[in-house]
């Protein structure tokens, strides 16, 4: 008999590896310009609200240039919903692939959100380059703790995928209602509006949001004199995110029948 | 050695449970054994074949799988339409551990579909049998205990110009191998009998293993009293409610027809035949088969004789009759062929 066991490990590589390269393939080469809408949507994002706040003769923002602070929000916000909103519809995409006993509907939501965060990490070190080359003061000064940021933010996102996966593999109709609810953090995450102009009782439930304080930090990272809202702690946000991601797990494993089912 | 413990599986139809297709099924199927599975349609052979390749998984009970499976029917399920076929098999080699061999995997896999240029064609623009042949190749790239084989008409659907070369690799293959499969096609008795040694019986949700596979097929035609005799005799006119008469005689006049066409006709003929009997399409697409080789208008026939007239026959419901109506309007316009 064939020698039929790898160890779980080397399975569970194999799948991963397998599953990440067929991904980026589909997600780079799928359609004609797949690459350029990677780049194209946080430009367009960033160079729209540049356009805005210049209008408005805004300067500075907590103290720093308005350009340097959209663009850190904004890709710290990137960061956290591209890994959401694909790695939430990872499943639906991948139906055909549980017909392999050896991918776990886990796997894709997984592969999908690392693959988000790949590509946004390589998206934000091109744009930031190529304003640093344009005479902007985008260079973080503490790199550490935009990193620390955007890690959060990526974990948190994993988190709202991993959860937001079980609930559209059981109802397809909650994915819209999610995506809807994706619009509206864009909003009250602090990515166009600044939180520290927002009025006291209304910041501080602002302040509940567990992103607010990941790109507050990122925007920290990158110009340590920011004027920061009160309360701001980087803890807060990986509290969050790995609650939701040990949520999320914990409703795969208890769900992982019905989300293998064919469609 | 795949092991069915008591097995359950239904599935769910229109958002509720439908009904149980195995009931209760315990089962072990030796490695290296070539099983044919046979039973009347809809006893649950595919879901039996999907169980023990791992695709599906029981509602209730335990299958056990301590084997290699390979089944062509599940990687041509996979396919991302958006990906080049050698783009599609590089990723099934992946994924079954074969990373580190990847190159000679793939050779051979293309050598075996001769598939030319259009193995690095999207798999999206593949017709069904160009797709059989690449998820055929694939399996036979593969180091594996037992070959799944589901409905898969070897010589007739492949489109392989030498079918004596995919007769020969699926012999070698039941000699180094185990195989379980069904069969379709005017022929699938022989078929099965010239693959395998033993049989499963499938029978209200149970199955019953006969080591010998004439036994099985003596069973099963015992079962049936009605099997081999002319399904447009008289005697069974009665099981079909009055308003379903005349569907039922033009279908069973359209299956005749296909039967002789089935005989007169050769492979080239096929896509003129389908300009002149348009209804050849239509009913192609109700039991879900492109017309594309000769050995199709076989399998057709075989569907509207064994699928499609039992169902109506017996429990004709008023979508069936919504269904059909089209087709039969089509086929007010059938003459039958020299």
């Amino acid at each position: 008999m064939i020698e039929a066991t790898r160890s779980s490990a080397n399975i569970t590589y194999t799948t991963w590896k397998a599953l990440f390269l067929r991904a980026a393939v589909n997600s780079l080469s799928g359609a004609r310009t797949a690459w350029l809408g990677l780049l194209a949507e946080p430009i367009v994002h960033i160079l729209i609200f540049m356009f805005v706040f210049t209008t408005l003769r805004v300067r500075t923002i907590g103290g720093i240039n308005t350009a340097v602070w959209i663009m850190a929000g904004m890709l710290s916000f990137f960061m956290f919903r591209r890994a959401a909103a694909s790695s939430m519809l990872a499943i639906e995409a991948s139906k055909n692939l549980f017909a392999y006993p050896q991918i776990r509907p886990s796997d894709p939501v997984l592969v999908q959100a690392v693959l988000e965060g790949f590509l946004m990490v390589i998206v934000t070190i091109i744009l930031l380059v190529s304003s640093w080359m344009y005479g902007l003061a985008v260079i973080p000064i503490d790199p550490l703790a935009v990193f620390e940021a955007l890690f959060g933010l990526w974990l948190a996102g994993l988190g709202f995928g991993l959860i937001g996966s079980v609930a559209v593999g059981i109802m397809p109709m909650l994915g819209t209602v999610l995506n809807f609810n994706l619009r509206i953090l864009y909003f009250l995450s602090g990515v166009i509006i600044p939180i520290s102009i927002i009025p006291y009782p209304y910041k501080d439930w602002l302040m509940l949001n567990p992103l607010v304080h990941g790109l507050e930090a990122a925007r920290l990272g990158f110009a340590p004199y920011y004027h920061v809202p009160s309360g701001l702690s980087i803890s807060y946000l990986y509290g969050w995110a790995i609650v939701m991601i040990f949520v999320g797990l914990a409703l795969h494993v208890r769900f992982a029948k019905i989300l293998t089912l064919p469609k | 050695m795949i092991i069915f413990e008591e097995v359950y599986k239904r599935y769910i139809v229109d958002h509720a449970p439908g009904k149980w297709v195995l009931q209760g099924l315990s089962l072990a199927i030796p490695h290296k054994a070539c099983v044919a599975v046979i039973g009347s349609a809809h006893s649950g052979k595919s879901t039996l074949l999907r169980l023990a390749a791992g695709t599906e998984n029981p509602t209730e009970g335990k299958v056990v799988r301590n084997c290699k499976t390979a089944s062509p029917a599940s990687y041509s399920r996979s396919f991302q339409p958006t990906l080049s076929g050698r783009q599609n098999v590089k990723f099934i080699c992946r994924l079954n551990g074969y990373a580190e061999d990847i190159d000679n995997r793939l050779s051979r896999v293309e050598q075996f579909a001769g598939l030319g240029k259009i193995f690095d064609k999207p798999t999206g623009t593949y017709t069904a049998p160009l797709r059989m042949r690449l998820s055929l190749a694939l399996s036979m790239a593969f180091d594996f205990d037992i070959y799944i084989s589901d409905g898969f008409n070897f010589a007739g659907e492949t489109g392989f110009n030498d079918k004596d070369a995919a007769d020969t690799a699926l012999k070698r293959l039941t000699e180094q191998a185990g195989i379980i499969m069904t069969a379709k096609g005017a022929q699938y008795e022989a078929t099965l009998k010239r693959y395998c040694k033993s049989a499963i019986w499938l029978h209200e949700g149970q199955a019953k293993w006969f080591d010998d596979i004439s036994e099985g097929f003596e069973a099963y035609s015992a079962c049936q009293p009605n099997r081999q005799k002319n399904v447009g005799s008289s005697h069974q006119a009665h099981h079909v409610s009055e308003q379903m008469q005349p569907i039922v005689a033009k279908i069973q006049h359209m299956q005749n027809a296909l039967s002789t066409l089935s005989k007169v006709v050769s492979g080239q003929q096929v896509a003129e035949l389908e300009k002149k009997i348009p209804w050849l399409v239509e009913i192609g697409k109700i039991v879900g088969l492109e017309l594309v080789t000769m050995g199709q208008i076989i399998d057709l026939d075989y569907r509207v004789k064994e699928n499609m007239l039992p169902v109506l026959q017996t429990s004709g419901t008023e979508n069936h009759r919504i269904e059909y109506y089209d087709l039969l309007t089509q086929c007010e316009k059938l003459e039958p062929p020299r």
